[in-house]
């Protein structure tokens, strides 16, 4: 037994460690049975439901969004509060959202074929392999 | 794509642009902190990965938490601007870097806006972070804490991962949960100062340098190497010393790991340093560099013992009284030294022993210290461990740790500042201190017990009535409803209101601000809600600064710039005017002394020169300015350039000048004893150019000399003067002192040169023009009285005497 897991056994068969521990277990189920826990998971399964060029201009809308909001609420802050974020930000931040919902599936189909995909996952399955010798 | 989900994201967007427009910043935080969270997570286990995320989360919470708290404590101070409830370097930072934004964005501004934004106390790159931060997202004293906070937690991150490769994921999870909820480290963290910053980027430098060593390919190397260098750089001056301390730190790690790496290098090195020791006891030159660099570490050590707060000693009781004068007594002896490094080594470690807190804060951080001790015994008790799992980032950290340590012990002397440096130490003790515990744990045996019993059923619900989880967000949600009335506090802040405004006495402090320029008067504002970025205006004019006081007063600094009259005093917040005192303000032109100025008038053109005319007068809103009393003959101007100690003066076709005595005001000064006029401070023995006060266009005049407003007093004196006869014999009637101009009744003419009986003397009879001063009589500005000197300076000679007997004729 590695002196890793030897601590790891003591802090579980620990008082402190064995109520942490059942109380995490308590918390996750019962956060299922709860109304605000069944709500999210709902919202998370609608979420899944859908397809990834959906998702994606799903999100396209929320950026809109967001980012008329902020232009609006800005004309009511006052001028010493407001943030000098060069307006072309705004600008490009509308255009990506509108290209998202425009081209939601064209991307997400690309995204398949895509080098930064392909590097993400070699990162991915690199740190996976370095784990193993913790 | 069904218009639910769409309506659902609408609303998501709703909410995100909303919280961008309340704090932009925060949402950069949060991002920050979302990918710290991600990045940790990569590649690990389930079980781990739930735990990481938990302290990671729960560590982010807290410092929310403390950052909501600060807010909180600061409502009463807050402004527009500013975060209120901040004080010394922290407030200094913050200020600095909105006072620079304003001048960035063009807003209103004064001249202690200039002087703190190019101040040189301070001016490190983070400075300029500080101030970019605000200047993009606007005003953000909690944010850039909240930044602060994700910072370090990123911070911690990098070493977590470092120290999970070298000693193991629990020995990593023991060191995270520790550092990351150390009190002082805590609150430290979510300062607005640099040390989240700091200590993200020596971890960053330590995990380049274990990643240089280690990495497989050389792309991984350069990349390496390339943020090495930029951490490096980022460091550089954020501390004193900050490169070399690190680069030395690593440098010695590299060498213990080298050393250490094989039997033989151990012994070759021990007998190194062995014979080094001795070669350098018994070298008198190189115990003296020893001597010297030791002498240099105790000076700072006595310096931050003499600063206010609770001290401690580690030299000899002989070097507190005067550091400079006992060691030009009596340098430092080696066993003095000896003793020093010793008492130093042992402080760092012990200082503030329980029973030593002096103060309230010392007291509340006894359970922290405990837990020091506990770490520094751990790490004591790890570091073989910690060798044998992974001997590279051990002897790193070790050298890091030793570097850092020697310097710190070696120059502190105050205990609040050891507290707070010692944390710089203490981020990368812990690790070490974590596999010390994780070696001790495995030696001794587990506790065995039951279960804990508990208010909530198999379903979930506390006391049978509501689920858990529905309990908990229900508080939370309860709990948010005063945090959101705080919150609408922090966006209503109060109006600063003026109650009154008084003359208040310059005082260095205001001088210091001045920076040179003249102040015309400080007046002290009382009122309510005053805060430190307030700018006052006089009129239309901005005041020299508003020093802030105490949200119930504060002092304006007013410069010559203000015209004479009485003007309202307002206050702005930014460009927004949130006080205004009407007609506080009055500047009265003639308020000072007056005085007659004897010169001429300088820099004319012919037709101005000939113009003027005795009795011309020089007004300034109707009041009596300045007037000409008598004017001499106009002439080609001297111009006289000065070149200290003395001037040279040359005559030029250009311009012109005439003589004049005219009557003027010395200006209201702090000074008393000074004349100032228009900002020039008339000194005497050399001539001053000053504005003519009221003349349009601008008229200037060279004063030789001042004298009183008021007619002189004719008297006659006899000087009785000795010396060569050639000397003497220059002197004739009619002589008349040329140092004044023509005009000025003033001057001393000969009118009697008497003979007596002793060889080489001579008694010249003079009249002369006297001012009645409280010790006598005055030629000008010199004492005239019997049995006093008396000089006589004409073209041809300049003649010292002594006055034998004056009379004064009173008529």
């Amino acid at each position: 037994m590695s002196s890793d897991e030897t601590v790891a056994d003591v802090a579980k068969r620990s008082r402190i460690g064995r109520s942490a521990h059942r109380a995490l277990a308590r918390l996750r189920a019962d956060a299922r049975r709860s109304a605000i826990g069944a709500a999210l998971l709902a919202c998370q399964e609608r979420i899944s439901a859908t397809t990834p060029g959906e998702r994606l201009r799903l999100i396209g809308v929320s950026i809109v969004t967001a980012v008329v909001t902020n232009a609006l609420l800005l004309q009511w802050t006052p001028v010493v509060a407001r943030p000098s974020v060069p307006s072309i930000l705004s600008l490009l931040t509308i255009a990506s959202g509108v290209t998202l919902i425009v081209l939601a599936e064209a991307l997400a189909q690309a995204w398949h074929g895509s080098w930064i995909r392909r590097q993400l996952n070699r990162a991915r399955g690199s740190k996976a392999a370095n784990s193993g010798r913790a | 794509m069904s218009a639910g989900r769409v309506g659902w994201a609408i609303a998501a967007g709703v909410v995100i642009g909303l919280v961008i427009t309340v704090s932009p910043l925060m949402i950069v935080a949060g991002v920050l902190g979302a990918l710290v969270v991600v990045g940790v997570r990569r590649g690990l286990p389930p079980d781990e990965r739930r735990l990481v995320t938990t302290i990671l989360v729960a560590a982010m919470a807290a410092r929310v938490l403390v950052v909501a708290i600060v807010a909180v404590w600061g409502i009463p101070l807050v402004s527009a601007q500013s975060g209120g409830g901040l004080v010394g370097d922290e407030a200094y930072m913050f200020e600095r870097s909105l006072r620079t934004r304003d001048i960035l964005l063009g807003f209103p501004v004064v001249k202690l806006d200039y002087m703190m934004a190019f101040d040189d106390y301070a001016d490190t790159k983070y400075t300029g972070w500080l101030t970019w931060l605000q200047t993009t997202f606007g005003p953000s004293p909690y944010a850039i804490r909240l930044l602060n906070g994700a910072l370090f937690v990123a911070a911690a991150a990098v070493m977590y991962r470092v120290s999970r490769v070298a000693f193991g994921a629990r020995a990593a999870q023991c060191g995270l949960a520790v550092l990351l909820f150390m009190p002082s480290l805590l609150f430290w963290s979510v300062s607005l100062l640099k040390d989240s910053v700091y200590f993200l980027l020596t971890a960053t430098i330590i995990a380049a340098a274990v990643v240089f060593a280690r990495g497989r390919r050389l792309r991984q190397r350069w990349a390496a190497l390339a943020i090495f260098g930029v951490a490096l750089w980022g460091l550089a001056d954020l501390r004193p010393w900050a490169v070399t301390l690190t680069c030395g730190g690593l440098a010695l790690g590299l060498a213990i790991y080298w050393l250490l790496g094989r039997r033989i290098r151990m012994v070759v090195a021990a007998a190194v340093l062995l014979l080094t020791a001795t070669v350098v006891a018994s070298s008198e030159p190189a115990v003296k560099v020893v001597l010297r660099g030791l002498t240099w570490g105790a000076r700072q050590h006595v310096g931050h013992a003499q600063t206010p707060g609770h001290s401690y000693r580690t030299l000899d009781e002989r070097f507190y009284t005067d550091f400079q004068g006992v060691l030009a007594d009596k340098p430092m002896q080696p066993a003095e030294a000896f003793r020093y490094v010793v008492r130093a080594a042992g402080a760092f470690v012990t200082v503030p022993l329980p029973w030593q807190a002096a103060t309230t804060t010392e007291l509340l951080f006894i359970p922290e210290q405990l837990l020091w001790f506990l770490c520094a015994a751990l790490a004591l008790f790890g570091l073989r461990a910690a060798y044998r799992r992974d001997a590279l980032v051990a002897s790193l950290l070790v050298g890091y740790i030793g570097i850092i340590s020697a310097a710190l012990a070696l120059i502190n002397g105050n205990v609040g500042t050891l507290v707070r440096l010692r944390g710089l130490v203490a981020r990368f003790v812990v690790w070490i201190a974590a596999v010390g515990l994780m070696s001790a744990i495995v030696k001794l045996t587990g506790e065995k017990g039951a279960g804990t019993g508990s208010v909530v059923d198999n379903e979930g619900r506390v006391a049978g009535r509501i689920n858990l989880v529905d309990a908990l967000t229900l508080a939370f949600v309860a709990g948010l409803i005063p945090l959101a009335y705080v919150s609408w506090l922090l966006f209503q802040p109060a109006r600063p209101v003026i109650h009154s405004v008084e003359r208040s006495a310059i005082t260095s402090a205001e001088e210091r601000i001045a920076a040179g320029l003249p102040i015309r008067l400080k007046v002290k504002i009382r009122g309510e809600h005053l805060t430190p970025m307030l700018r006052a205006y006089v009129g239309n004019v901005p005041a020299m600064g508003f020093t802030f006081e105490t949200p119930a007063s504060g002092d304006v600094i007013i410069g010559e710039d203000v015209p004479p009259g009485t003007h309202d005093l307002i206050l702005f917040d930014g460009p927004v005017e949130v006080a205004r005192a009407p007609g506080a303000v009055s500047i009265v032109a003639s308020a000072g002394v007056p005085i007659r100025a004897v010169g001429a008038f300088t820099l004319l053109d012919e037709r101005t020169a000939n113009s003027l005319t005795v009795g011309q007068t020089y007004d300034i809103d109707g009041r009596r300015a300045a007037e000409i009393l008598a004017l001499g003959s106009t002439g080609p101007d001297r111009r006289e350039i000065a070149q200290a100690p003395a001037s040279v003066q040359q005559t030029t076709t250009d311009t012109w000048s005439r003589e004049v005595i005219l009557r003027t005001h010395c200006d209201p000064d702090p000074d008393p004893t000074r004349c100032r006029i228009g900002g020039t401070i008339l000194t005497g023995g050399t001539p001053s150019v000053i504005v003519i006060p009221g003349s349009s266009p601008v008229q200037r005049m060279r004063v030789d000399a001042i004298a009183p407003d008021a007619a002189p007093s004719t008297a006659v004196a006899r000087i009785r003067v000795s010396g060569s006869e050639s000397l003497l014999s220059q002197i004739r009637i009619g002589d008349r002192d040329t140092r004044w101009p023509a005009i000025d009744n003033r001057r001393a003419s000969v009118e009697r040169i008497e003979r007596s009986g002793s060889a080489g003397t001579i008694e010249l009879v003079v009249r002369l023009g006297l001012d009645r001063a409280s010790d006598g009589w005055r030629y000008h500005s010199q004492r005239f009285a019997a049995g006093g000197p008396f000089t006589l300076v004409t073209e041809r000679y300049s003649a010292l005497g002594t006055v034998t007997e004056m009379v004064i004729d009173e008529q």
